[in-house]
């Protein structure tokens, strides 16, 4: 019990269990709440900003001894609770579009002791207070000695209910302890004041302990319900018109965890750090070029083997944000990361393991969603879950975009990306053909100038092949592709390298292409179907296919497969077919992706491209560039989910 | 962990795997053990073997130093699984032999002993992509290994694999050995994995009849995936390229392909079998596909006529695409 704020609140406890916690001296801790306010915005110190009730110029004299009964939160989402704004009076039980509370699951770690914030009964530092949601009682100045005042809380075990008195914060209701066990959780779901906190006010605040798991009918909606009622000191109700019971009830929603997609405004991305002598290394180099040219609007962070060796850094973690509206309009919150379930073959720690050390941190939390460790499989890999942006049509309103996967995904994890109620329903695609398994294997998505704003990019075995047939038609039969690639064996001394004519006669790498065409074909019918998307949105990514048993993977390079940050599209270096010293594969993709003739990019003139050369690396391991990459950002006004509501 | 707890952990993990895999043999190879493989067979391979590790010894050398079925190998793959097939490929005809011996003589096992897998998961992803390596090398000194593991793979990948290679061989003997076990429901897919690489038009009737006589959505999915590949128009376009008299050949089994497709179409509703139909007649890509299925549209009922209209958009729309 580090807090003595809560030396008087464990008699409390105690004292709830018998019929109700009224402190000896009415006031926690001997002090008075800090509160008497017209409104409660969420300061840098985590203390209520705002004016006085009774000095607010708009607000009528009311005759001081008709009951304030009176709970206000941010119904209006401007980040401030305030008594006299009828945004957050009048829609302090609903949650729609416009109206609505929003609390937010306290699970990064301010005060950057590896363990999540609300893990402990303590508010850590100012940063922390930053992550509580307002409440506040309002004040009652004319209340008569003897009055009393108690709010009840619906979900305590999934909540925890502040304030902060002489300026110290203190636990008032919703769980107690660290709760990593049973035994160590105490569950207070009421508790009692008198006169004076009503005649001042009081300034609550409200973390969660978790988000919204699960869309189950016996599983948590998300919703807490949040009750004051004030008895006169006779034992009736308060009454007034608007209270008639002596009852205000307030209802709050748990914030949503919404996936990152490429359309998305990322200011950093990750990926493992090769040493300068490996033949992974050109990886990092042709990405720190990448770094440079995107300076100023997003970093490239990476991590050394030693930390963790896995290469796979889109598969390990899913990027996210989870955010509730802040005050002057810019949301607070933080970065989400979603762990896989499994570690890579020969690794030694699960990813949320490396996780906790690694990423989690001040506006920054982890989360594993998988029931077991260890469970799932490649499918359950974040390569396979994506998001497409944003689109509004007949079928649904998906303006934050719309999560997706391939094939065979973790119930549970499907069942919590509905939960979030924002970016789904989810779409399904059919990625059990690959080896791999994984949607980003022929899927992707680039900003464009068009009304949808965006395009989507897809693996084109047909097109590959008809690159292959024109360079043999033009008379460069003899020209090679993977020029210089070696491969697989004996320190790769095989070399890869093969003619036009040599491919075109492969008649197992066609068909293996052709089976694939016919994959993503039909993957691109429902997709199309979906988005109500023309065929000028779709842009080819060409490159050819093969299979190992009946599974496909990418014999090219994958360029799908590729890293979008802002109009930057990173993309895997093609090693095509070498004319007059240009590689055609590449030439085509820059003179298609590159310019307007695809409308792409945020002005319709082009993506700026980098090849990333990913060969050794990530290519030969049966993956390419985004795999081996995962990009993030931080809370923002785009990402204003609670516009939303379902 | 004492001993009867390594003892434990170790039939925890074999149980499982052995329950598909073959025992490793002192006498034998990866996946055939000694008397799998006929006496005069594999007296003439020991022969070849030998002869070919004194010519070529360092192609034995780069088959037993591969990666992709050790952990060392595949941990850094993002499968990470052992997979070993598409880096078995890479030695071309030059590690015909060597895989052969692996298969069905000596496990592989390089100079300085290193054996390229260590766990029964592992050996058996070898054998797999040996195999399959194998296959695709359409060489007929393949021949009497690839029966012979056909025979005894039970059923799943190793059979699919064996099949696969059975049909990129595609003579008489293959040809009439997986056509045989398509009539047996536990060989079936197996079968028709081989099937589809067979590229001759005896296999492209074979499957057309099968498709014909297929009683469940599942056994016209097999045999609908079977028709494509047998058709697969980006092989046939490779075949005649190389060999331009089999043009006529290459059309003709794209014909009875699609045609059996499209004939399939009328009596097929459940939604996967008919995504598999439409896929295979993408395969072929046909260009009579879309009147196909306006014949067989017609003798058949209006409730059936939606699934005609997709279908035909589908495959239009497919052939059409630059």
């Amino acid at each position: 019990m580090r807090n003595p704020f809560l030396a008087t609140f464990c008699a409390c406890l105690a004292a709830t269990a018998l019929g109700g916690c009224v402190p000896a001296s009415n006031t926690p801790a001997g002090g008075a709440p800090d509160s008497g306010l017209a409104e409660v915005a969420v300061a840098a110190d985590g203390a209520k900003t705002g004016g006085d009730a009774t000095a607010a110029p708009d607000v009528p004299v009311i005759d001081p001894k008709i009951p304030v009964v009176d709970l206000v939160v941010d119904a209006n989402r401007d980040g401030v609770a305030k008594f006299d704004d009828p945004g957050d009076q009048d829609h302090e039980t609903t949650f729609d579009q416009k109206f609505g509370a929003v609390f937010l699951p306290n699970l990064d770690d301010d005060d950057q002791d590896k363990l999540e914030d609300w893990f402990d009964d303590k508010v850590n530092g100012n940063e922390d207070a930053l992550d509580l949601a307002p409440i506040v009682v309002r004040p009652w100045p004319a209340a008569p000695e003897g009055t009393k005042g108690k709010i009840v809380i619906d979900k305590p075990e999934l909540v925890r209910v502040w304030t902060k008195v002489d300026g110290e914060w203190g636990l008032l209701a919703g769980s107690f302890g660290s709760c990593d066990k049973p035994e160590n959780c105490t569950t207070l779901g009421e508790f009692e004041f008198q006169a004076d906190w009503l005649r001042t006010g009081i300034e609550l605040r409200i973390e969660g302990k978790q988000l919204r798991m699960s869309k189950a009918a016996d599983a948590w909606s998300g919703d807490v319900e949040i009750k004051l009622s004030v008895t006169l000191p006779d034992g009736k109700p308060a009454a007034n018109k608007d209270a008639p019971d002596g009852t205000d009830t307030v209802k709050m929603r748990v914030a949503a965890w919404l996936l990152l997609g490429n359309l998305h405004d990322h200011d950093k991305w990750r990926s493992l750090r090769y040493g300068k002598s490996s033949s992974s290394y050109p990886f990092n180099a042709d990405l720190d070029a990448a770094a440079s040219q995107l300076a100023g609007k997003a970093v490239y962070e990476t991590y050394e083997s030693s930390s963790y060796a896995d290469r796979w850094t889109q598969d390990f973690y899913q990027t996210g944000v989870v955010q509730m509206p802040g005050p002057g309009g810019k949301p607070q919150g933080y970065r989400m990361y979603n762990a896989r379930p499994f570690y890579n073959a020969g690794g030694q720690t699960l990813p949320i393991i490396w996780m906790r050390k690694a990423l989690l941190g001040q506006d920054q939390a982890i989360l594993a969603v998988y029931k077991k460790p260890n469970s799932g499989t490649s499918y359950d890999s974040h390569g396979n879950h994506d998001l497409v942006p944003p689109y509004v049509n007949a079928k649904g309103d998906f303006h934050h975009g719309r999560i997706v996967t391939g094939s065979g995904v973790l119930p549970e994890t499907w069942d919590w990306y509905d939960a979030q109620r924002v970016q789904g329903p989810i779409l399904k695609l059919d990625s059990s053909w690959l080896i791999v398994g994984h949607i980003d294997e022929f899927s992707s998505y680039m900003p464009a100038k068009t009304p949808r704003g965006w395009k989507l990019m897809v693996g084109d075995n047909k097109m590959a092949k008809g690159m292959f047939e024109k360079a043999q038609a033009d008379g460069f039969g003899k020209a090679k592709v993977f020029v210089g690639r070696q491969g697989f064996v004996n320190n790769k001394q095989a070399s890869l390298e093969q003619t036009v004519d040599d491919v075109l006669v492969n008649k197992d790498i066609l068909q293996w292409s052709q089976e694939a065409d016919v994959k993503v074909a039909a993957n691109v019918v429902k997709m199309k179907a979906e988005f109500e998307m023309n065929d000028d949105e779709i842009v080819s990514m060409p490159f050819l296919t093969e299979a190992e048993g009946s599974k496909k993977v990418a014999w090219q390079p994958g360029t799908v497969n590729c890293l979008v940050i802002g109009d930057h599209a990173m993309i895997p270096k093609p090693f095509g077919i070498i004319i007059d010293g240009v590689d055609v594969f590449e030439k085509d993709l820059l003179d298609r992706l590159g310019s307007a003739v695809h409308g792409l990019g945020s002005d319709g003139g082009g993506m700026k491209i980098k090849f990333v050369d990913d060969w050794y690396g990530y290519h030969i391991n049966l993956g390419e560039v985004h795999c081996g990459t995962n990009p993030e950002m931080g809370p923002s006004a785009k990402l204003s989910w609670w516009d939303i509501a379902r | 962990m004492n001993r009867w707890n390594h003892i434990l952990a170790a039939l925890l993990f074999a149980v499982p795997v052995l329950a598909s895999a073959r025992p490793a043999q002192a006498a034998g190879g990866v996946w055939l053990q000694r008397h799998d493989l006929p006496a005069a067979a594999r007296a003439a391979l020991y022969s070849a073997v030998s002869a070919e590790k004194a010519r070529n010894p360092s192609a034995f050398e780069a088959v037993a130093q591969i990666k992709g079925c050790t952990l060392a190998g595949y941990s850094q793959t993002r499968l990470g699984k052992p997979l070993c097939g598409r880096e078995l490929r890479v030695g071309k005809g030059e590690w015909l032999l060597p895989l052969l011996s692996a298969l069905a003589l000596q496990e592989p096992r390089a100079a300085n002993g290193h054996v390229p897998y260590a766990t029964a998961e592992e050996r058996q992803a070898f054998a797999a992509g040996a195999i399959e390596a194998v296959g695709l090398l359409r060489d007929e000194r393949a021949r009497e290994v690839l029966h012979a593991a056909f025979t005894v793979a039970p059923a799943g990948q190793m059979a699919d694999n064996a099949a696969e290679a059975l049909g990129r061989l595609g003579g008489d003997r293959e040809l009439a050995t997986l056509v045989q076990s398509a009539k047996t429901p536990v060989r079936l897919q197996s079968a028709l994995r081989g099937l589809g690489e067979c590229k001759r038009i005896e296999a492209a009737k074979a499957i057309a009849l099968g498709l014909a006589a297929a009683k469940s959505p599942n056994e016209v999915t097999l045999w609908a995936n079977a028709a494509g590949r047998v058709a697969s128009s980006w092989a046939w376009q490779a075949m005649v390229r190389a060999a331009p008299a089999r043009a006529t050949e290459a059309s003709d089994v794209r014909t009875v392909a699609a045609r059996a497709l499209a004939e399939a179409m009328a009596t097929t509703v459940d939604a996967v079998a008919v995504e598999e139909l439409v896929q295979a007649l993408q395969m072929t890509e046909h260009p009579q596909a879309v009147a196909m299925l306006a014949e067989v549209r017609g003798k058949t009922a209006p409730a059936h006529h939606a699934r005609f209209a997709m279908a035909s958009q589908r495959v239009a729309d497919y052939l059409k695409r630059n």
